[in-house]
């Protein structure tokens, strides 16, 4: 089993397991991308998530470098044609609202301090 | 027209489109060394404020060292008329004033620096982020 799946099964809440399930895809499409960035941001998100749940980094550590990364994916987005844009970008930027809306949010209510 | 004022003719023909070409090359140079010296910067930036054994937080080093990276944006944007060259620096211009802000707010809760691992991670999106813009430019040109 891998750490992210670990620090994912600490969120058993029925509430966000299609935000879990959701994650998992998006999370499993990016990393398959051709895209280095798009694959390159999934594997970051992921590493993220795990050091936040065995308190490597704190939340406002972890809020930063999601921060960091929406500046990366809007540098991204400006250099490539605008045909080129929309699927990378939109897949990116979905995994990282996700990310920072449902799955660390559930994760954090259910981490031991 | 003598023979040598045609051959001067083509010479200053050939000069003149010699320093067009000089032109665009050191431009695109100009930009890219812009790039790596703000990017140099920005990296030490982090590093200088990353959490050390016995580092102290020196409040008028932070301030010095946060003009000198505006100056640095606002010597590199300045004049730049090109939208997508403009959007990337002031996409980075951003990155650095979100680190400062960070840090800022960080030593006001007694919690100053970046700690180590996420520095280490934080440089790497960084890093990202200038190669994007770096890319940027060389698709441009």
């Amino acid at each position: 089993m891998s750490q992210l799946d670990n620090a994912l099964n600490q969120i058993e809440s029925d509430s966000v397991q299609d935000a879990k399930n959701e994650f998992q895809q998006l999370l499993s499409e990016a990393k398959g991308s051709s895209d280095a960035f798009v694959k390159d941001n999934a594997g970051k998100v992921e590493n993220w998530v795990v050091m936040l749940s065995n308190n490597t980094i704190d939340k406002e550590e972890f809020d930063d470098l999601m921060a960091d990364q929406k500046l990366a994916a809007e540098q991204f987005v400006n250099t490539q044609a605008i045909g080129a844009q929309a699927h990378g970008q939109h897949l990116t930027l979905q995994l990282l609202d996700l990310t920072a809306t449902k799955i660390v949010p559930a994760l954090l209510a259910v981490k031991p301090d | 027209m003598t023979h040598a004022t045609k051959r001067g003719r083509i010479v200053a023909i050939l000069f003149l489109l010699a320093s067009f070409g000089g032109c665009q090359t050191g431009t695109d140079q100009a930009t890219l060394q812009t790039l790596t010296s703000l990017s140099q910067f920005q990296l030490g930036f982090i590093d200088t404020y990353t959490a050390a054994p016995g580092k102290q937080w020196d409040d008028s080093k932070f301030q010095s060292d946060i003009a000198t990276g505006e100056a640095m944006f606002t010597k590199a944007m300045a004049g730049v008329t090109d939208q997508k060259r403009k959007n990337a620096l002031e996409i980075l211009h951003r990155q650095f004033q979100k680190d400062y802000t960070f840090l800022r707010k960080r030593a006001k809760e007694g919690k100053p620096f970046f700690s180590v691992a996420a520095a280490q991670e934080k440089k790497q999106t960084i890093e990202q982020n200038y190669d994007l813009a770096k890319k940027g430019e060389v698709v441009r040109s």
